[in-house]
């Protein structure tokens, strides 16, 4: 019982957390539309060997993006309008509340990463360099 | 409940009621029927769709403090939850609270309503500037004071012979000590001035004067 509880403490904290989605659905466009400009830049430069590590990059760089979004955004925000004080006097738990948080801003790791494997499986990114694939 | 904490911005009533009751456990199917009940008790039921922040600010009062009560939490501090509401909406918020205290929860309400004290309050703590002053039942601080009557009326030349008295400005209250020096002082001053009001006095007229006593003790 205490995990479908803590489940769902965690489903209802991401809700919460990702309405601005509804505010804000250009972000998403605009996550997307620069995953792509970004990957065709890449391509015109480095062809398809550059674009090899994109997905990997998009993670890395998606992931810092997301965690300073959470940081400076999200808690600060939550810590502004006495949203902190709402759920510390309630049965919330602190990991409950992280995990919430960052999977209701994940949509934004989502928009640039599923341009960006969307890319990767069109051009076979997952195969090593210099295979018979690609002779 | 902070004073101006709202339960969302984003999102609608309905959401922010039923998101926040799954937060803290509860079943979907049980937090949609909670959000519900409590958007129709204080009469939200109807914006339930509209993102909070389209709503005005006593509409988003409201679903903040359905949002509070409805976790049927044992114990809710709440800090002037009545604040800007229209006295319908108070009324129903008042309601709200006493059932669910008479459920079981306990609720500890800041206000500067004297009134709202004097009716949803089981406990008073009257506090001036930090201070305890008093604290009690509602009716034993009332019961305490030594007058039983206030007349409000408009001011006039002769008014500082009453020594129990408040000064309104252009009015002032005076006070009886009993119904029939409340009838003789209607008499009397109903003839030099106009009277306003006459009432028991109630926890409001306590407050004062525990603060007026508290005063005059530190000036001495």
């Amino acid at each position: 019982m205490r995990v479908v509880k803590l489940l769902r403490q965690v489903l209802g904290l991401a809700y919460l957390e990702s309405r601005w989605v509804k505010r804000q659905p250009l972000w998403l466009v605009q996550g997307v539309v620069g995953a792509v400009g970004f990957t065709m830049i890449i391509y015109v430069w480095g062809s398809v060997d550059a674009l090899r590590n994109l997905v990997v990059a998009y993670i890395i760089a998606g992931a810092w993006g997301l965690g300073l979004n959470i940081v400076a955004q999200r808690i600060g925000w939550d810590r502004i309008n006495h949203n902190i004080e709402f759920y510390v006097a309630s049965p919330v738990t602190l990991s409950a509340y992280f995990t919430g948080i960052v999977l209701g801003c994940s949509l934004f790791l989502a928009s640039n990463l599923i341009p960006a494997l969307t890319i990767a499986l069109i051009f076979r990114l997952d195969l090593p360099p210099y295979s018979r694939y690609y002779q | 409940m902070p004073q101006d904490f709202t339960v969302g911005w984003d999102h609608t009533p309905s959401e922010a009621l039923t998101w926040n009751l799954v937060a803290r456990g509860w079943p979907i199917s049980d937090a949609k029927a909670q959000a519900r009940r409590w958007l129709e008790l204080v009469g939200l039921w109807e914006y339930r769709d509209r993102p909070l922040r389209t709503l005005s600010e006593e509409q988003r009062r409201r679903a903040t403090v359905a949002a509070v009560l409805a976790t049927e939490a044992d114990a809710m501090f709440l800090d002037e939850p009545t604040v800007e509401l229209d006295v319908k909406v108070r009324h129903n918020v008042w309601r709200a609270i006493r059932e669910t205290v008479t459920d079981g929860a306990s609720i500890l309400l800041t206000t500067h309503d004297m009134r709202e004290a004097e009716i949803i309050g089981d406990r008073v703590v009257l506090i001036d500037s930090g201070i305890t002053v008093a604290e009690g039942r509602p009716y034993e601080l009332v019961r305490a004071l030594p007058y039983e009557y206030r007349i409000v009326l408009e001011k006039f030349e002769g008014l500082e012979e009453f020594t129990s008295s408040i000064d309104l400005g252009d009015r002032a209250v005076v006070y009886a000590r009993s119904y029939g020096e409340m009838v003789r002082l209607v008499e009397e001053l109903g003839r030099v001035t106009t009277i306003h009001l006459v009432d028991k006095v109630g926890l409001e007229d306590a407050y004062l004067r525990l603060v007026s006593d508290s005063e005059s003790r530190e000036a001495a």
